[in-house]
């Protein structure tokens, strides 16, 4: 994942995880540069930001060292801060939960007081800067797995975050003439670090997206580093550590380029790339155009030789795990590596604050199950509505007949269900129907189905709802727990297909 | 023993409140996703410590319920899959079913599992049952030295405890919070609760205003910590401050862990209220039952002593105390046995089961100071105490780091 969960330590407290970084120019107003970065992989609907971490963006003037074999980026000394923090909630209000509120320290050092989720977002008074901090679709949507190089759906589909977006004037704020090229990373430090504690105060940080998960975390058998890395100082590694960094870069890299059998680096190369990768923040020039294909350009085109001719950066559609893996793999010589994913659940917007509200869905519990028998054998003993097979179920009765039909169940602990037919389909081997009582959802549809398979067939049973009068945690068990009583029956009865 | 107890100043860490809806929130949203992908086993992994912590903290039981439910989904959706028999071991192994986690992690070995997790989720099992202490011992001492994370030294610590290594076992503890670097509230109120239990129960004599220091500190990061106001509470009680241990419990009467029920009828019972007193006290009974029917093996310990004491049935505790014991060798189920045994006036399996500890434990500086040691019959080829203490703090001295070293402990045995 584009920097999620990128480290044991991340698992801890996710709340301090960087999920992922962009920076790129509005859309709608090329005067302006935006920043946003994520934070809190698999968010619920109430996620709130800590109080005791801050979450920064820095940005720092960057110098091109070199082209080709000499490729590199400095980083100066004059850099940007725009610092977010938060702070506890205050007490609970006649409409509910209070809202958190914070605050984002602008470079000049002056605070900008926030709330999170305000969707309109906070500007100060002359209008140059604009903040916004909350829950989000999560933009990312990764299309490979790194290890097996398997095309897969986005397996982010429906998760959110928390995210922290600024935008502002690039000139009044960065200076642009002086140097238009700079490096952008995002960190969450200590608020309060600890007085007690050796080692370096840092949570997480992020430069390029998967520089820890997708290359320095994909060397078979080598020791996870990520933690390591994620505690360096940006912009200053540790010279002491930089020779580790680079021999896993190499061997990352090196593995990466050999994936479709054919070598694209040869060593000189590889290495000038190594020393890219170790200058790890985003690059983004603020005088040139960008879009969503133009993320790496700057660094490719350093390394190839010749000047760059975008702005780089990362914009929130940019695929950037397909832009990544076709560069590491053919060096953007071969067919261009898409994946299984072509945009993030909800894409992003040309508007502030350019990542769109949390995903919202109805919930659903889906279980299936392959059996030896034929789908003709199973739906027979378990198509009728009125079928009696389910382990929790003692009595059944019917109501009626088709469509709208009635049935009313006893489990064997006396619980009384009542749920009414929708739709019975003989020729698909399927049947819907809803909960009238007996389970604290509502809406409540559930779908029955057998399909045939080669080795004999499978049965899919799956429920939506939402909780009603009870939290979803329960209602949930509740409808597991009856789901897979039944589908073990059915490999009980009818036997596991293998 | 006399201890005055360290001050460390204690690491800043995200809003207790705050952590908690962030808890509930990843909760409900990993649940959603996994119903949606039940073939995401890293969601399942998030699941398993989300709910842990649940239980842990908030003392739900239903948690484990879910857990269970969890574990019957990841072997219908990755019977194939080796990681997913792993995660099913980890959860069968929260819920004490150490045997049917052992079967989980052979099937995963077979379906190639990586090492790293087999080895993780091996340890947990071991230490739990007193299984293979000294590789155990071996394996917690590297893990502490290669990440000297929270996570690893609290767990080196709790481990020094059982084994009675006190002062060890402080410094470890004291280490975790020093070294954090988290600002996770979770796991800082937990190294936090291990120093109250050690200072509180495991210390003899216990030092109780040490045990209340540490315990407050505990709810100062999770203000909802059941355990450590449980804890809490039963130091305000032995000390006859009856409304401070009211305070601390009523917020969390309603919870089902029945620790708290059984707190609060004690306490009634103290403040003369009889009838409240029979109220709690028949809810513990109702919250055993109801526990011990769902999860038999989790509570068995814990329901020994209720039914040793309030709950005046001997045999039952006996019955639960050997079921423990069958399921996990420890000292401390060795205890809780030998108690029960003596409580049915069962003299002989009393000494036969002093004499079993005597043959697995003996050689631990922890039965030296267990009441077993007083009436146990040492077998003749048993290991000797005196060597293995020697071997003990040798292993421990190549542990020590400047963080402990420097410590402001004065822990010290007398």
């Amino acid at each position: 994942m584009s920097d999620h969960i990128d480290g044991p330590r991340q698992t801890a407290d996710p709340v301090s995880d960087l999920t992922d970084l962009f920076a790129f120019t509005s859309p709608t107003d090329a005067k302006r540069t935006v920043l946003i970065a994520c934070v809190l992989p698999f968010a619920g609907e109430s996620a709130l930001f800590s109080n005791t971490i801050n979450y920064a963006f820095v940005l720092r003037r960057l110098k091109q060292t070199g082209l080709g074999l000499q490729a590199g980026f400095e980083a100066l000394t004059d850099e940007w801060r725009f610092t977010f923090q938060f702070e506890v909630l205050g007490p609970e209000t006649p409409n509910g939960r209070a809202k958190q509120t914070g605050h984002c320290i602008l470079p000049s050092g002056a605070t900008l007081a926030l709330t999170v989720g305000d969707e309109q977002g906070f500007a100060t008074s002359d209008g140059r800067t604009r903040v916004f901090a909350g829950l989000r679709s999560d933009p990312f949507f990764p299309g490979w797995f790194p290890g097996t190089m398997k095309s897969v759906p986005n397996y982010l589909e429906n998760d959110n975050v928390l995210s922290v977006v600024v935008e502002f004037d690039t000139d009044s704020t960065l200076t642009p003439q002086q140097g238009s090229l700079y490096g952008v990373i995002a960190e969450t430090t200590p608020r309060h670090p600890n007085p007690t504690s050796t080692v370096i105060p840092r949570f997480d940080w992020v430069g390029r997206p998967e520089q820890t998960n997708f290359i320095m975390d994909q060397v078979p058998g080598g020791l996870d580093i990520r933690d390591l890395w994620n505690q360096e100082t940006p912009f200053a590694l540790n010279p002491e550590r930089l020779p580790l960094y680079r021999q896993r870069l190499t061997e990352s890299l090196q593995l990466w380029d050999r994936k479709d059998q054919n070598i694209e680096w040869d060593a000189a190369s590889l290495q000038a790339h190594v020393n890219v990768r170790l200058s790890d923040f985003l690059t983004i020039d603020v005088a040139k155009p960008m879009s969503d294909k133009s993320h790496l350009e700057i660094e490719k085109s350093t390394l190839e030789g010749r000047p760059y001719t975008t702005g780089g950066g990362r914009t929130v559609n940019a695929n950037v795990i397909d832009i990544l893996v076709t560069w590491l793999i053919n060096r953007d010589r071969g067919q261009f590596l898409q994946g299984g994913a072509l945009q993030a659940t909800q894409p992003g917007s040309t508007t502030f604050p350019y990542v769109r509200p949390g995903n919202k869905n109805m919930l659903s519990v889906t279980r299936s199950v392959d059996l030896k028998a034929s789908a003709q054998e199973v739906w027979q003993a378990i198509g009728g509505f009125g079928s009696l097979w389910h382990p929790l179920v003692a009595q059944l009765t019917l109501t009626g007949d088709g469509p709208g039909q009635l049935r009313r169940i006893e489990t064997i602990d006396g619980k009384i269900m009542i749920e009414r037919l929708g739709e019975r389909d003989e020729a698909q081997k399927l049947y819907r129907y809803a909960m009238v009582s007996g389970i604290p959802a509502n809406p409540y549809n559930g779908t029955l189905s057998v399909q045939t398979t080669a080795a004999g067939s499978s049965v899919t049973w799956s429920v939506s709802y939402r909780p009603e009068g009870q939290g979803d945690l329960i209602v949930r068990l509740i409808i597991s727990s009856l789901l897979n009583a039944g589908m073990t029956a059915l490999k009980t009865r009818f036997g596991a297909a293998t | 023993m006399s201890v005055q107890h360290s001050v460390i100043a204690l690491p800043a860490a995200t809003d207790g409140a705050l952590a908690l809806i962030n808890h509930e929130s990843i909760l409900d949203r990993c649940w959603q996703t996994i119903d949606l992908h039940p073939d995401r086993l890293g969601i399942a992994a998030q699941l398993i410590d989300e709910e842990y912590r649940r239980s842990h903290f908030l003392a739900d039981a239903s948690a484990l319920d879910r857990l269970l439910t969890l574990s019957e989904t990841l072997l219908l959706e990755g019977a194939e899959v080796g990681e997913a028999y792993v995660l099913a071991a980890q959860i069968a192994s929260l819920v004490h079913k150490f045997d049917q986690a052992t079967q989980y992690l052979v099937q995963a070995k077979k379906l190639g599992a990586s090492a790293h997790n087999l080895l993780r989720q091996q340890l947990s099992i071991d230490h739990a049952i007193g299984h293979n202490w000294k590789d155990v011992f071996d394996t917690r001492l590297r893990l502490s030295v290669q990440s000297p994370n929270l996570q690893n030294l609290v767990a080196l610590g709790a481990l020094y405890a059982e084994m009675g290594l006190y002062q060890e076992a402080e410094d470890s503890y004291l280490r975790a919070i020093a070294e954090d670097r988290e600002h996770s509230p979770f796991s800082l109120a937990w190294a936090c609760f291990q120093l109250g239990v050690l200072y509180g129960e495991t210390l003899e004599p216990a030092q109780p205003a040490t045990a209340q220091y540490w315990y407050e500190q505990a709810l100062s990061y999770m203000p909802p910590y059941t355990h450590a106001r449980v804890h809490l509470a039963e130091l305000h009680l032995d000390a006859g401050r009856f409304d401070t241990a009211l305070n601390l419990l009523l917020p969390i009467q309603d919870c089902e862990d029945p620790e708290v029920s059984w707190r609060l009828a004690q306490l009634y019972e103290h403040k003369g209220e009889a009838r409240e007193a029979s109220h709690h006290l028949a809810r513990t009974q109702k919250s055993f039952e109801r526990v011990l029917d769902r999860h038999e093996l989790a509570f068995a310990d814990h329901a020994v002593d209720f039914y040793l004491q309030e709950g005046n049935n001997p045999e039952k505790a006996l019955q639960l105390a050997l079921l423990n014991l069958d399921n996990r060798a420890t000292l401390r189920a060795f205890e809780l046995s030998h108690e029960a045994a003596l409580a049915c006036r069962q003299q002989r399996l009393a000494q036969s089961l002093a004499d079993r500890a005597a043959s697995q434990w003996g050689h631990l500086p922890a039965f030296e100071r267990s009441d077993l040691s007083l009436v146990a019959i040492p077998p003749l080829n048993s290991a000797h105490s005196a060597p293995l203490n020697s071997e003990l703090s040798s292993a421990t001295n190549t542990s020590a780091t400047p963080t402990s070293q420097n410590s402001t402990s004065s822990f010290s045995t007398t």
